[in-house]
């Protein structure tokens, strides 16, 4: 129960440093819109392994962090990975028993959401313009997946079954 | 929440909180990087200190003509009977980080609370202003940069004291300079600087350089675009300007309780 709620925050703390770890000078801005969003999958990966340790209200404060160290609205990620968790949950079982394609296809939808709804958030915030390159991150987030399910599925294994 | 965090200053607290917390994680981030730039600061020092040293004695020569003038300028302004303007605490900071949103333009320095740095503070480069702090951790702060497009920045242009904005317009786009016609004396190349006007940045810091102006005189407003003088994305050393014991500058005397607006 403790455990994977410890290997969730720890397996965090190396998504939001990977979300964070600067593109090399040169690279353009642009660039910024083919990032990953690392703590989405690593979220993902414990919401569905361990839904018994990894639940909504961790999902808020990982938000929380994630919103602090990319410096958005307080609460932008908070909400929309509450929502992801909310997802996780319920479907968690379901999820389990797709294959890999099928788990990278629930993160893109998952993650396109997640986007829109900051897209909007932004809009109202601060009138910023919708742009069609939202788009990229839940395309390169999704090729990430297996990438991050081949990585924490043995620790997952290592930490014992789940209920 | 996220209404009260944009509209309100009561998270600003939370914030610092969670600036904090996550502030190990980007000096983590930032390692890879740190260490890179060790390795060719130690290629580059030797012939660096050669030319420092040649570049300190001529700065050196100059700087002695610029306090005679200093002392020349506060007689001037004793007999005019001016306020001297009084500049903060300058910090150097390194830049630990960028934000990974392309959408925002902000940056991550790494000092905060704990070495004096407070909301607001002006942030500059050699080469211009930088933008100004919104965020502090204990160990470490976030800056908005003047092209982000929550940012406007109130400017003078230098060669005749035009008074005007410069609003950003999003990461790596250059400065929109708005509300300008065609009777005004804009050029091509002209430099904008700090006008001070609005109390958050201290007067006369290099802005921006003028890099197009579009419309007839049929058009109502010209369209100006100005070049950030910092290069924003490649800076790793910035200096912040604190205000002494954190009392509004002189310079922020309102001229008009009309006027006394929090610009950006």
């Amino acid at each position: 129960m403790a455990r994977p709620l410890l290997a969730f925050w720890l397996t965090l703390g190396v998504a939001l440093v990977l979300t964070v770890v600067a593109l090399p000078p040169l690279a353009p801005p642009a660039l910024g819109w083919f990032r990953p969003q690392w703590a989405v999958l690593v979220l993902l990966f414990w919401v569905m392994t361990a839904p018994e340790a990894v639940g909504m209200v961790s999902a808020w404060v990982a938000g929380l962090l994630v919103d602090s160290v990319t410096g958005s609205l307080l609460g932008q990620h908070a909400l929309t990975y509450v929502l992801i968790a909310w997802a996780g949950l319920s479907l968690h079982q379901r999820l389990r028993m797709y294959s890999l394609v099928q788990q990278a296809l629930i993160v893109f939808l998952t993650v396109l959401g997640a986007e829109v709804l900051a897209a909007l958030l932004l809009r109202l915030a601060r009138g910023q313009a919708f742009s069609l390159a939202l788009l990229w991150a839940p395309v390169v987030t999704a090729l990430c997946w297996p990438l991050v399910y081949g990585a924490l599925a043995p620790l997952r294994r290592w930490l014992g079954p789940s209920l | 929440m996220v209404i009260a965090d944009h509209r309100t200053t009561a998270l600003d607290t939370v914030r610092t909180v969670f600036a904090t917390a996550v502030s190990p994680l980007i000096y983590t981030a930032h390692l890879p990087y740190a260490g890179l730039a060790l390795l060719s600061q130690w290629r580059a020092t030797s012939e660096d200190n050669a030319r420092l040293s040649r570049e300190l004695s001529r700065q050196a020569i100059a700087l002695q003509r610029l306090s005679a003038l200093e002392a020349e300028n506060a007689r001037l302004r004793a007999l005019l009977g001016s306020a001297e303007r009084v500049v903060g605490r300058e910090r150097f900071a390194a830049v630990i980080g960028v934000t990974p949103d392309p959408r925002r333009s902000q940056l991550i320095v790494d000092r905060g609370d704990g070495q004096g740095i407070g909301l607001g503070d002006a942030v500059l480069g050699a080469e211009g202003l930088v933008g100004q702090i919104i965020e502090t951790g204990a160990l470490s702060a976030r800056v908005l940069l003047i092209d982000d497009l929550a940012h406007s920045t109130p400017v003078v242009v230098l060669r005749n004291g035009l008074r005007a904005l410069a609003q950003g317009q999003g990461p790596g786009a250059p400065l929109s300079v708005p509300y300008l016609s065609s009777q005004d004396d804009i050029r091509l190349g002209d430099v904008l600087v700090t006008s001070g006007l609005g109390g958050r940045f201290p007067p006369g810091y290099p802005v921006a350089r003028v890099v197009a102006v579009e419309g007839s005189t049929s058009d109502a407003f010209l369209a100006v675009r100005a070049e950030p003088m910092a290069p924003l994305r490649r800076l790793q050393d910035v200096v912040v300007l604190s205000v002494a014991g954190g009392k509004r500058p002189p310079w922020d005397r309102p001229l008009a309780p009309a006027l006394r607006r929090d610009e950006s």
